[in-house]
């Protein structure tokens, strides 16, 4: 197995770095961080570690999620592999060297503070490649449509845990898309549905980060 | 009354009460940010939800703290709170039903995870269960509730700290299972059987399902802890899932198509049978029918 495909590996089972316990089988072993770093001193690019090393552990996993053979702690640590990866290559993305897919803007809709659901949907869509702008909890039709604008940006993704905040979508919806023309607001979270989404005029509900992020790469952004 | 763990020993079933969250937010209480801040700014709500469900039957009556930990409480800048909003959430129950009925203490999951996976050391959540769970008892409760549970990792630490700060209060646990093509399934992967196993060994006196499916899926996880578990079982079902309906959130289970799965759960040998969002005391009054109706 080679370098990049041992980085994929330690993206996928979320073995963050040497001293990381999990998971048990990986212990005293090179985890994404030191990998990364090696990957670079032997000259590969930070586009290509993104693409064949972290995008295609995150994306296994991801998988795994969809398909009920990983749960939410699986995620979370190969969410944690991938960031402590990540602050390898940021400055390549900061200089412009290395290129995201495109930029999202996600949060958690206003009067809804949990934003596990809303994390989790960020960790995978950067490892698949997003710059993932991410306004946290609560968040305001007017906080999602300036980040838009500041940032160039015609995608946003709203998260709602509880029945009641989810009634406040439809309204956050309807201003972004009224404030900025082009742009697509996606839907996630425990208590909604397709119908649901159909119903505030969403571009779609997703039930799960993996399916959204694949269908996110299918769009021209 | 008998002492909660006398009567968890005879023969006859227990009526819990419905929904907490759900209810207040049909009573007309704003529940979208922190629910339990009710508990100080209006415990006559809580009065008003204890009223209903005693009144519909329920033996068992719960708290409003399910988000009562100082861990989900800091999220609203209202941990200092945590020893009032739990105590006066037990004392509004007491007032209203006196020794006629048992309560127990909600106790939800803390909303961060534990490490590896999260950032929370297990000393720190251990210390947020352990306040919670003293000003529980310095209300009153007869058992903690630890519900909804998604980590079991998360709910042995609690129940760790149930046992060592209050061996005297009952500890009843119940997850929240959803199914996979695998089996029945918390969202951090534990199975129904290891979730079982893993509460049995630490002391848990009550153990079940509440959440997650409604009554269809409840009956079959019932069958499924009936046959791997010899403890007293607790099965607390939603009202079905949640759909909206003219900007409203409605369940569409009803009362009667509720009941029905009561006796099915009470045929399977479920000890404690209550209800969990969406339903209503409604639901409990039909439910207590046909658990009466079961003894004769």
């Amino acid at each position: 197995m080679d370098l990049i495909q041992r980085l994929a590996l330690c993206v996928e089972r979320g073995k963050v770095d040497r001293n990381f316990p999990y998971p048990p089988d990986m212990k005293d072993s090179d985890g994404a961080s030191e990998l990364t770093t090696l990957l670079l001193e032997t000259g590969e690019s930070a586009n290509s570690i993104l693409k064949r090393g972290l995008m295609v552990g995150m994306d296994t996993v991801g998988a795994k999620f969809a398909n009920g053979q990983a749960f939410i702690p699986e995620l979370l640590v190969a969410a944690k592999a991938m960031n402590a990866a990540m602050v390898h290559l940021k400055p390549y993305f900061e200089s412009g060297e290395a290129k995201h897919r495109g930029s999202i803007v996600i949060g958690t809709i206003q009067g809804d503070l949990h934003d596990i659901g809303k994390n989790i949907v960020g960790m995978v869509l950067k490892g698949a490649g997003w710059n993932v702008i991410d306004l946290g909890s609560n968040v305001s039709a007017d906080k999602f449509i300036t980040a838009l604008r500041d940032n160039n940006c015609k995608l946003a993704a709203l998260s709602a845990l509880l029945t009641t905040t989810m009634l406040n979508m439809e309204s956050v919806v309807g201003e972004i898309k009224g404030a900025i023309t082009g742009s697509m607001v996606f839907i996630g979270g425990a208590p909604l549905s397709n119908e649901f989404s159909d119903k505030i005029d969403a571009d779609g509900y997703f039930p799960d980060p993996h399916t959204f992020s694949k269908y996110l790469s299918t769009l021209n952004t | 009354m008998v002492e909660l763990r006398k009567r968890l020993e005879d023969s006859r079933p227990i009526l819990a009460d419905g929904a907490m969250g759900t209810f207040l937010s049909q009573l007309g209480n704003d529940i979208s940010i922190c629910p339990e801040n009710l508990n100080l700014s209006n415990p006559r709500a809580l009065h008003e939800v204890a009223k209903a469900y005693h009144s519909a039957g329920a033996e068992i009556l719960q708290t409003n703290t399910f988000g009562g930990s100082p861990i989900r409480l800091r999220e609203y800048d209202l941990d200092s709170k945590t020893k009032e909003i739990n105590r006066v959430a037990v004392e509004s129950v007491r007032n209203i039903v006196g020794t006629s009925a048992y309560i127990t203490g909600s106790i939800g999951p803390c909303g961060q995870h534990l490490l590896p996976f999260g950032d929370l050391d297990p000393e720190s959540f251990k210390e947020s269960c352990r306040l919670q769970m003293s000003a529980l008892v310095e209300g009153g409760v007869d058992a903690f509730s630890i519900e909804t549970v998604m980590d079991v990792e998360e709910a042995v630490l609690a129940l760790q700290v149930a046992r060592e700060a209050a061996p005297h209060v009952v500890r009843i646990v119940s997850a929240a299972f959803l199914k996979n093509p695998n089996g029945f399934f918390t969202s951090f992967g534990n199975s129904l059987r290891e979730t079982v196993q893993r509460f049995y060994d630490e002391g848990a006196e009550v153990v079940g399902a509440n959440c997650g499916e409604g009554m269809t899926g409840m009956i079959d996880i019932a069958r499924e802890l009936r046959s791997i578990c010899t403890l007293p079982l607790i099965i607390r079902p939603n009202a079905g899932l949640p759909e909206v309906d003219n900007r409203i959130t409605v369940w569409n289970e009803a009362p009667g198509e509720f009941a029905g799965g009561v006796k099915e759960l009470l045929d399977v040998g479920i000890k404690i049978i209550g209800g969990c969002c969406g339903t209503t005391p409604e639901h409990i009054r039909k439910a207590k029918s046909v658990i009466d109706e079961h003894q004769h």
